[in-house]
């Protein structure tokens, strides 16, 4: 019976094992490519080391702890499942916020009449993704061969591949959280794009084949918290080369490479968009900004008819139309955050029962249910926490620690190992910023939940409950906080770009000169200092007043979370307001003139309080 | 071993799918809540893998031994619960026993499940109480303690009980909760569905015999009282007999019995019969099955030469169709 039993379960277990093998293979085998790299001394190689290192480690790493806290071969861990009373009055009140929704595909105006039309075409997705896949090879080759020096701040802002990526593109993607959503972006992204072409042997047609091995990605692995960890990773990569300062060009585009052919290996290995919504860095954030978002995604219109259908051809494609090559069917609201936008449903759909709805005000909607995730609280908790580290890394007090930490550990000289020859370009390091104290910062939100959580334990909340709703209430914090702590270089840099359209590898420039250019003029006469990577000081009212309509949508998801989910208000106030209002003077002060004439001076914190009109928010 | 489904919630959308295909043991379902497939009766669970080929997105593995299968398979439709009706017919402990008759004959039902499904009334007890004058006191007082299965049970196992305790309902729990009732008539219209397990087997009956070997001997009764005939029944251990009232054929069962003291009759009243044309005692067996499908009745009188004699679906049951250790 039991070598039975040891056969049966055997097949899951060796599937396990053996992916988890061929992820141990990659870490060390690229372990092995980056020490050879930094024995080379190429910077370029070293980087694409790390990055590839880093992403194997990273996959390697969450296994391990889920194989040492899971027992089962499920992944039912993801869930947090509500206590029984909250079950049945979360089932109320979801009831009661159903409702009339504008759509974007159904009505009588211009606009869905447009709207359902083109994406009714085959082509449709393809004509979206194509003006930024042509963008983005334009970015990956300029920033190879464009100019490469820094200007006097450590900054780069003739090259157009560093410029249109930090200045414009990584701003937009947190702005998209309340301009339409935040998987807007996984709509046009190009590299998921061009992998899905070569997946799928053709751009728009359905093929009867599909390239690749077609893999499952095991059932207990199967979890975006891989993608939370591997933003952490690469925004901590990001700070040690700078590259999004906008730093050296070429290390811009050698990120982007990676992704495009990570994602390119990974579509031939796995199913569909396996590495879009599991590995890419960026798509818990995404997912975890479209919760609140005012554009939601295609859904079904009847639930009704997605219930007596048999076809499911929105899931499995038919032989007309591919089916969601997400895994986010649309006839679960649950999974409106892991919809990509690519459409297939909509065209899929035999009975028409696809809509494309506008939430409504205050856009929260989805964060109630009984249904949460504790991988999407977990990421929600530590991207939280990767922002507090780039809020925290303007205030002199934690380039003192940092500063510290790495001569003691020595992580600075170790450091100089993987920067070789970037000096010529005017980057130099002391190890900023250290791995302890960086990784230390990500994981505060995560404990400061996890404390309110153990302090509702002792009212009867569970734990794992208790701190997956708490950490629900702190999404709009974050997706406030990481568009504040951008929107320096999106208002004081991003119309450089304009300059660089026609010029775009920054050739006979200086970035010292770019205020005798028209759009450098511009910013600086607008109050902007691009060349000493600082803003306007109108621009700390806006990004004060960003994170006060974050902190309001908080307070409000805390309103709507209280009423179902068994949690007293004042908890989530308190975490809410508690990194709310430390976001918002944290803002203040990393925008201070730092000047110690001034009154009010703190070494560690910069001036406490000064006139807004002197502020210089830093890019 | 038991049969492991593995569900990926993080891709599981709740399509119902897996639902549908697991039309046989219905042991997967979709939780309306949390709008996961969830396995909600593991011991169903065949391991046919019907789930894991249905599901859209690849979200279902199923970790089984295939050689398993029919034998689960065959475990999972016997259950007690396939077959049980989940039509209660439930009595206030308060109650009098002249309303619980009412109720009885109200429902057409033979039996009152009283106190959550730990005690069960009859017809003979309601009528024993009636003979000692006592159809004013409340039920509770003549109730006995129930026989109850469990719904993961199967109908062998609820026959074997019947049989042993002599008895035609079982209430049915399901985790303890009173769920359905089991009776010996759906016990016998599940064997003609099942197969035989644990090495015992069902005989069938053949459609082809005789009514003659089934029709038993009854006494005749004429004109008598609803309290006279009770002690004639008890005294012979019968549910019902033939009456002759001049040309006339028919039969009275405690049922009727029941029934007068529901409309009020008393115990020196005449009986009630009803009027059933008789068959012959040299027709097939099926035929006679046919006349009490259709009038739904018991019992049928049978013309045996001279004689009258009476045949029972119990008797039908008791001879024929009875599961017997090989």
């Amino acid at each position: 019976m039991e070598k039975l039993e040891y056969k049966v379960t055997g097949k899951v277990k060796n599937y396990e094992r053996r992916f988890n093998f061929y992820v141990a293979l990659s870490t060390v085998g690229t372990g092995v490519f980056t020490g050879l790299a930094v024995l080379l001394r190429q910077v370029l190689l070293i980087e694409t080391g790390i990055l590839l290192f880093t992403t194997a480690l990273t996959i390697l790493a969450v296994n391990l702890v889920l194989d040492l806290t899971v027992k089962s071969h499920s992944n039912t861990w993801v869930f947090a499942s509500p206590p029984r009373e909250i079950v049945k009055r979360v089932d109320r009140v979801g009831k009661e916020i159903c409702e009339h929704r504008p759509s974007l595909l159904e009505g009588d105006n211009p606009v869905s009449r447009l709207v359902s039309k083109i994406f009714k075409k085959s082509w449709a997705h393809f004509a979206i993704i194509l003006p930024s896949f042509v963008i983005f090879y334009v970015v990956m080759v300029v920033g190879l061969i464009g100019y490469q020096k820094l200007g006097p701040a450590g900054i780069s802002l003739v090259n157009f591949a560093s410029d249109i990526s930090w200045l414009f593109w990584f701003p937009l993607l947190w702005l998209l959280t309340w301009l339409a959503n935040g998987r807007a972006w996984c709509q046009t992204c190009p590299f998921s794009g061009q992998a899905e072409w070569v997946h799928r042997l053709h751009p728009w047609k359905k093929m009867s084949k599909k390239l690749g091995l077609n893999l499952r990605w095991p059932i207990k692995y199967s979890t975006i918290f891989y993608s939370a960890v591997g933003f952490s990773v690469l925004t901590w990569m990001e700070e040690f080369y700078n590259i999004g300062g906008p730093g050296v060009p070429e290390l811009t585009s050698v990120v982007l490479i990676y992704i495009g052919a990570l994602e390119l290996f990974i579509s031939l290995l796995f199913q569909d968009r396996t590495f879009c919504r599991t590995i890419c860095p960026l798509s818990a954030p995404l997912a975890i900004t479209t919760t609140i978002s005012p554009l939601g995604t295609f859904r079904a219109k009847n639930p009704e008819v997605c219930k007596s259908c048999t076809t499911k051809d929105c899931m499995r494609g038919n032989d007309k139309f591919h089916g969601c090559p997400w895994f986010a069917s649309p006839g679960s609201k649950e999974n409106s955050p892991m919809c990509g936008l690519a459409s297939d449903c909509y065209k899929a759909c035999p009975h028409d029962n696809i809509d494309w709805q506008v939430k409504r005000f205050p856009w929260l909607s989805d964060l109630t249910g009984g249904k949460k995730r504790f991988d999407i609280a977990l990421s929600v908790t530590l991207l939280t926490g990767v922002v507090l580290f780039q809020f925290l890394n303007a205030l002199p007090f934690y380039s003192m620690v940092d500063t510290w930490l790495s001569k003691v550990t020595g992580w600075a000289s170790f450091a100089q190992l993987l920067v070789p020859g970037l000096s010529k370009f005017g980057y130099s390091t002391q190890g900023y910023p250290n791995p302890l104290d960086y990784f230390a910062i990500n994981v505060i939100p995560i404990l400061a939940v996890l404390l309110a959580a153990k302090f509702e334990e002792r009212r009867g909340v569970p734990l794992k409950w208790g701190f997956t709703s708490i950490s629900y209430a702190l999404i709009p914090i974050f997706a406030a906080s990481i568009l504040v702590r951008n929107l320096p270089k999106f208002l004081g840099g991003s119309p450089l770009i304009l300059n660089e359209i026609l010029d775009p590898t920054g050739a006979g420039m200086h970035n010292s000169d770019i205020y005798s250019t028209f759009w450098g003029s511009f910013l600086h006469s607008l109050g902007h200092d691009p060349l000493n990577a600082t803003a306007a000081w109108w621009v700390l009212l806006v990004m004060e007043a960003v994170m006060a309509f974050g902190i309001y949508l908080g307070i409000r998801a805390s309103n709507m979370l209280a009423e179902t989910d068994g949690i007293s208000k004042w908890t989530y106030y308190a975490v809410v307001l508690g990194f709310g209002i430390t976001f918002m003077l944290v803002t203040y002060w990393m925008s201070s003139p730092a000047s110690p004439t001034a009154p009010f001076y703190n070494p560690y914190l910069g001036n406490l309080l000064y006139n807004p009109l002197q502020a210089t928010p830093p890019f | 071993m038991d049969p492991v489904v593995l569900i990926d919630v993080d891709r599981c959308v709740g399509c119902y799918m897996c639902q549908r295909a697991c039309a046989l043991a219905q042991c997967i379902e979709i939780n309306e809540v949390t709008r996961f497939a969830e396995v909600v009766r593991p011991e169903d669970c065949t391991g046919c893998m019907a789930c894991e080929r249905a599901c859209p997105y690849d979200c279902i593995v199923v970790l089984s031994d295939e050689t398993q299968v029919p034998v689960r398979a065959k475990v999972t439709l016997s259950r007690v619960r396939r077959y049980s009706s989940k039509r209660l017919v439930t009595g206030d402990p308060g109650w009098t026993v002249k309303t619980g008759a009412e109720e009885m004959m109200r429902e057409g039902v033979g039996s009152l499940i009283i106190m959550n499904g730990t005690k069960i009334i009859t017809e003979t007890d309601v009528l024993e109480a009636w003979i000692a004058g006592k159809q004013d006191k409340p039920l509770i007082a003549f109730s006995k303690d129930a026989v109850t299965i469990e719904g993961k049970a199967t109908v062998e196992e609820a026959l074997r009980i019947m049989l042993e305790r002599g008895i035609g309902h079982l209430p049915v729990l399901e985790r303890g909760k009173l769920a359905g009732i089991i009776s010996l008539r759906d016990v016998l219209r599940a064997s003609s569905v099942t197969s035989p397990i644990l090495g015992e087997s069902i005989i069938p009956i053949n459609p082809r015999e005789k009514i003659e070997k089934y029709a038993i001997q009854v006494p005749v009764v004429g004109r008598v009282t609803n309290r006279e005939l009770y002690y004639l029944l008890k005294e012979r251990g019968l549910k019902a007999t033939v009456v002759k009232d001049r040309e006339l054929i028919g039969l009275i069962s405690i049922r009727d019995l029941t029934k007068a003291l529901g409309t009020g009759r008393s115990l020196d009243d005449m009986i009630e019969p009803r009027w059933v044309n008789p068959v012959s005692s040299q027709e097939q067996i099926s035929r006679a099955i046919a006349i009490m499908m259709e009038h739904n009745i018991r019992h049928l009188p049978v013309i045996h030469g001279e004689e009258i004699r009476m045949l029972s679906i119990k008797e039908i049951a008791k001879h024929a169709v009875w599961i017997k250790a090989m």
